[in-house]
């Protein structure tokens, strides 16, 4: 029950608030975070959205992704000559290659990632724009 | 200040309150005279907006022969009474007493209506329920543009705008109305009593009316036939938001005597909360139909629209951070319904079937799961889903679709629905006024090839393309 009245007499004699969820604080903090995502929503839609076309690529995220899988290639390129050169222990491997990945795996995710959702939504436009041609 | 001039001053209140508010409401005409203007196409501007110029006349006058009447007389009829009239005994019961007090009123003959200084208030309350039924005819006006007949559309508006709605309200509107009495039905800013019986009522005319010549194609896909004047559009749009915060306000009861605001029902609320509320639907409107739409213009702007008829219902009680999601929702989901409807072969030009029918029936329903259990007089059953959703079943269909499609079904049959082919293509502004909207376009290149391309179009008999429409 959203109204925080029990009888009638309560209700029509009421002085104060009347409103739904009144009785029920966390409701409305719930209903105002969504209310606020949806804002929020609305200003991250008015950059993206251009009138039905695709969406003009944002040159910071675009950098970022650049830069990212970038790095991503280089420290594989970089591993891989390294790994030529210098042949290490087995004790040496194991520091090393643990010292590598805490580093480099979140550099190789963002890139893994920012690429994967760039081109799915890359596709998704194509479809989408296929489907209205 | 003497008592006696303390109670004049009650009535002088009231009656300018309503009198001023109905004034403001003028403007939601003013508001689809260019909201519909402006969505013609150069060839039919005149006479979409002599046709809701119409809308005026036609209601205006049968709201006044019957329709005043019909609110007060309806509101037993079938469920606790019969329809009253000068054949009812008032002594029958006390109900029967307090209704037939108004019904009296309400004669086309009765000496309320006329200027009376014994009765300052049925006049204001006339002016104002007129110009309801007006706003209720017009959402018809719009969807139909380009290829009703005149007098069709006067018929039809009659129909919707001075009777069954005018049903739908003395039922769910009316304090004795068995839509409340029995099933406790609330529908504060009318979303089914008026948005949903008008927008289901234009969609059983569109299914027998048939969709423009050249709005779909050999494969009967949809084939866009855009505004002529999208400005103009929105600027009547931004009218029609001004007349909505009037038709809102005139939906609060404050009469002489009286120590608080109340809905119709009786039960209490502010004018504060209409204010807050109605501007938050606007706004969450607006951007849930941008968002939808991705930034199609004439969707954005009925969003604001679709926005307060998705709250209308329930706008005195909710609190404003239900009003923005519901409205967000109901704005968000009206393009998507739009355009469901278009792939459907339903040719709705202004998309009146989403923003009305669509959020007039999400707006009521709405009240039976965010405003449940409210308690609204002695003897009168709680909010509820139930109580909400049989009601608006009867708005939607029993007065608003099947009395739309029944009416333009014996129109058509009678061949008085739909204008002769030779003159929709060649267009309405001259087909029926003999004027042309813009007679200096035909300096214009452009125009003057399009027309002469119409005119050899209408000569063939070929589907013809025409001006804004894309390849």
């Amino acid at each position: 029950m959203s109204s925080p009245f029990s009888n009638p007499k309560e209700f029509l004699e009421a002085e104060g608030p009347i409103y739904t969820f009144g009785n029920n604080p966390l409701m409305i903090t719930f209903l105002l975070i969504v209310s606020g995502i949806l804002f929020l929503w609305f200003i991250y839609a008015s950059y993206k959205i251009k009138s039905g076309k695709p969406p003009a690529k944002n040159p910071v995220a675009l950098s970022l992704l650049i830069v990212a899988s970038a790095f991503s290639l280089a420290g594989g390129v970089y591993n891989s000559t390294v790994d030529k050169i210098h042949q290490p222990t087995k004790r040496e491997s194991r520091v090393i290659s643990s010292k590598q990945q805490q580093w480099q795996l979140p550099i190789t995710l963002i890139g893994m990632v920012a690429s994967g959702s760039w081109l799915q939504r890359h596709s998704q436009k194509r479809q989408r724009k296929r489907k209205y041609q | 200040m003497n008592a006696e001039a303390q109670e004049f001053l009650g009535t002088f209140i009231s009656e300018s309150y309503y009198f001023y508010a109905s004034v403001f409401m003028l403007l939601i005409h003013a508001g689809f005279l260019a909201y519909e203007g402006g969505a013609s196409r150069t060839k039919n501007v005149l006479a979409t907006m002599v046709k809701n110029l119409l809308t005026l006349s036609s209601v205006g006058l049968a709201f006044f022969f019957f329709g005043w009447w019909v609110y007060n007389a309806f509101p037993l009829f079938p469920v606790s009474g019969g329809i009253l009239g000068p054949w009812t005994n008032p002594a029958t019961n006390e109900t029967v007493k307090a209704a037939m007090a108004v019904v009296e009123t309400s004669y086309p003959w009765s000496p309320a209506l006329a200027p009376n200084t014994a009765d300052h208030l049925t006049g204001v309350f006339f002016f104002a329920f007129a110009l309801f039924a007006m706003t209720t005819a017009s959402i018809l006006s719009g969807a139909l543009i380009e290829r009703v007949k005149i007098g069709a559309y006067i018929i039809m508006s009659i129909v919707l705008g001075s009777f069954t709605w005018v049903v739908a309200a003395a039922w769910g509107w009316n304090p004795f109305g068995w839509f409340y009495t029995a099933f406790g039905y609330h529908d504060f800013g009318c979303s089914a009593v008026v948005h949903g019986v008008s927008g289901f009522f234009t969609l059983g005319v569109l299914l027998n009316l048939g969709p423009r010549i050249g709005k779909y194609d050999e494969r009967g896909n949809p084939r866009p036939i855009l505004p002529h004047n999208l400005p103009l559009t929105m600027v009547g749009l931004m009218l029609i938001f001004v007349g909505f915060y009037a038709f809102l306000a005139a939906c609060l009861i404050f009469l002489p005597g009286y120590t608080r605001e109340t809905t119709i029902y009786g039960t209490p609320m502010t004018l504060a909360s209409i204010g807050v509320n109605t501007t938050l639907a606007l706004a969450a409107g607006i951007i849930g139909a941008y968002i939808s739409s991705k930034a199609d213009p004439f969707f954005t702007i009925s969003g604001g629209l679709a926005g307060i008829i998705s709250v209308g219902a329930g706008m005195d009680l909710y609190h404003p951070t239900v009003v923005i999601v519901l409205a967000f929702f109901g704005a968000f989901l009206m393009p998507k319904v739009a355009l469901f409807i278009e792939k459907l072969g339903i040719d709705d030009a202004v998309g009146a079937f989403g923003v009305h029918g669509f959020c007039g029936l999400l707006g009521s329903l709405a009240v039976g799961v965010l405003a449940t259990g409210y308690p609204q007089g002695e003897g009168v059953p709680v909010t509820g889903f139930i109580g909400q959703l049989i009601p608006t079943l009867i708005c939607v269909i029993v007065l608003g679709f099947i009395p739309g499609y029944a009416t333009s079904w014996l129109l058509k049959k009678l061949r008085l629905l739909r204008v002769p082919r030779d003159e929709e293509i060649a267009g309405l502004d001259i087909a029926d006024l003999g004027v042309e909207g813009y007679p200096e376009y035909s300096m214009n290149w452009a125009t003057a090839t399009v027309t002469a391309q119409n005119r050899a179009e209408a000569v063939t008999g070929r589907l013809e393309p025409h001006p804004g429409m894309q390849e």
